[in-house]
């Protein structure tokens, strides 16, 4: 590698590790929302209640039939949150909560119907049954794909960037732009691989571990 | 235990009817059943009797006929001379007096034991922790597992699964138990610490509907037997009548196969 590229890329790298920063809480930020109106649609779709079912169903239609760059455009200049790194995880949580509520109504759905029949016949109504016998057991069929999602989320987060908000690729860009040495793109390409192994790592744990109460 | 008025059935069936889609699966059935009574349910595969279990404790809905809990309505009720189906709140008030065990065992896999035994006092009756605890371990001695308490149903046999998901179903103080083929997922070798627990629970008073092949059983503790073929109760007598001279030939030709 010849001299100049390497000294950009040491000089680059605290550029990037405090872009990587970013990105990594947007991405936690972005999850935890996903999360959350990932379960909210997903328990709406099971509700048995039509108005309920119905609005899951649109919202779940409507995010996953646009993509997410024009959302995030439409959260960023029509939206007004208080900060781009707001505006950013918004996008991205809203985006993700769609197929997260796919996925958690699919972890719904496989759990064996004797526990909900179990959960009714000593008296518990529906919602009591889901809250402490169905969505529990979803928690660690849940951990192998919301690994994935967050994954793919921190992948996707650079889409983030078009709203100046420096990330991990827009304080690359950044720096690419200054210094005329277009390599960083691949210094950019590499801390992205890094920590996405980081996290299927601790996925892969964090599954591990949730599975206590099973042999 | 509670005096009752020993002439209310705990059950009443009348003329219940149940469809899935085009096919049949009870036809005009009846039953009753009074308090303390054993009520033993044998039939061939697809004759009907767990679906009359399900149908009593409303997790099968009924399309027509009646069903009573101690008198009152459950399923279906009659407005205006139409059956139109219960509402959920009535439907788990009355379920909380029906106890019943699975023959999956269907125990919450992410609890424990006494966790199993103790959720639904906790949440459903609101009762205060340390007396459910209490109560809980109370009903898991009672069925000889009171070592088993921090034990997840992962780490237990079936046997030992089926014994807590008979303390589970106790600890809600039912006034009747339905026992679907209790013991038809288990090993040989396990099936008797199960029938001990319900042959306890039958010599204490419970009033018992019990779907079961272990002719043993029924012959031992039953006082009344039923056989079911083609969603229809076709015979139903003491169990010494029925074991020894039944009437109906199909009765003969299943009793021929299974004794």
């Amino acid at each position: 590698m010849p001299n100049g590229i390497l000294q950009h890329w040491i000089e680059a790298l605290p550029i990037l590790m405090r872009g990587a920063q970013v990105t990594v809480g947007l991405t936690a930020a972005g999850i935890a929302l996903a999360t959350v109106i990932g379960l909210t649609i997903a328990l709406m779709r099971v509700s048995r209640i039509r108005i309920l079912e119905s609005i899951a169903y649109i919202y779940a239609l409507v995010i996953r039939g646009t993509p997410l760059f024009v959302q995030i455009l439409i959260v960023y200049f029509v939206v007004n949150a208080p900060s781009k790194f707001m505006s950013g995880f918004i996008a991205l949580g809203i985006n993700y909560g769609a197929y997260m509520s796919e996925i958690i109504r699919a972890a719904i759905e496989s759990i064996d119907k004797g526990q909900m029949e179990a959960a009714r016949s000593v008296g518990m109504s529906y919602g009591l049954a889901m809250r402490r016998v169905i969505v529990p057991q979803t928690y660690k069929r849940l951990i192998p794909p919301l690994g994935n999602e967050f994954i793919a989320m921190l992948k996707d987060s650079a889409l983030v960037s078009v709203m100046g908000l420096t990330e991990l690729t827009r304080a690359g860009q950044t720096f690419a732009m200054r210094t005329f040495e277009f390599t960083i793109y691949f210094e950019i390409a590499l801390v992205y691989l890094v920590l996405t192994s980081v996290f299927s790592v601790i996925a892969y744990y964090g599954e591990r571990a949730a599975g206590v109460h099973e042999r | 235990m509670s005096l009752r008025d020993p002439s209310q059935p705990m059950i009443e069936v009348r003329s219940i009817d149940k469809h899935f889609g085009s096919l049949h699966v009870l036809k005009d059935v009846s039953l009753t059943v009074r308090p303390g009574e054993v009520v033993v349910v044998i039939g061939p595969s697809g004759s009907g009797k767990s679906t009359l279990l399900r149908c009593i404790n409303c997790l099968e809905q009924i399309q027509d006929g009646q069903i009573l809990i101690e008198g009152e309505h459950i399923g279906l009720r009659q407005v205006n001379g139409r059956p139109v189906p219960d509402s959920e709140a009535n439907i788990n008030r009355l379920r909380q007096k029906i106890g019943m065990v699975f023959q999956r065992f269907n125990l919450f896999p992410h609890m424990t034991a006494l966790g199993n035994v103790i959720e639904a006092p906790i949440h459903v009756k609101k009762m205060p922790r340390r007396e459910a605890e209490r109560l809980g371990e109370e009903l898991l001695a009672k069925v000889g597992l009171a070592d088993k308490r921090d034990a997840y149903p992962a780490q237990l046999s079936g046997g030992q699964q089926q014994r807590v998901a008979i303390a589970r179903a106790l600890a809600m103080q039912p006034d009747i138990m339905l026992f679907d083929e209790p013991t038809s997922a288990l090993d040989p070798e396990l099936v008797g610490e199960v029938l001990a627990v319900m042959k306890q629970l039958a010599r204490e008073g419970m009033t018992m509907v019990v779907v079961t092949h272990e002719m043993g059983f029924a012959r031992e503790v039953g006082d009344r037997v039923l056989f079911m073929d083609g969603g229809v109760v076709l015979e139903e007598a003491e169990p010494e009548q029925i074991f020894t001279s039944p009437r109906h030939q199909r009765t003969r030709e299943f009793l021929g196969k299974i004794l």
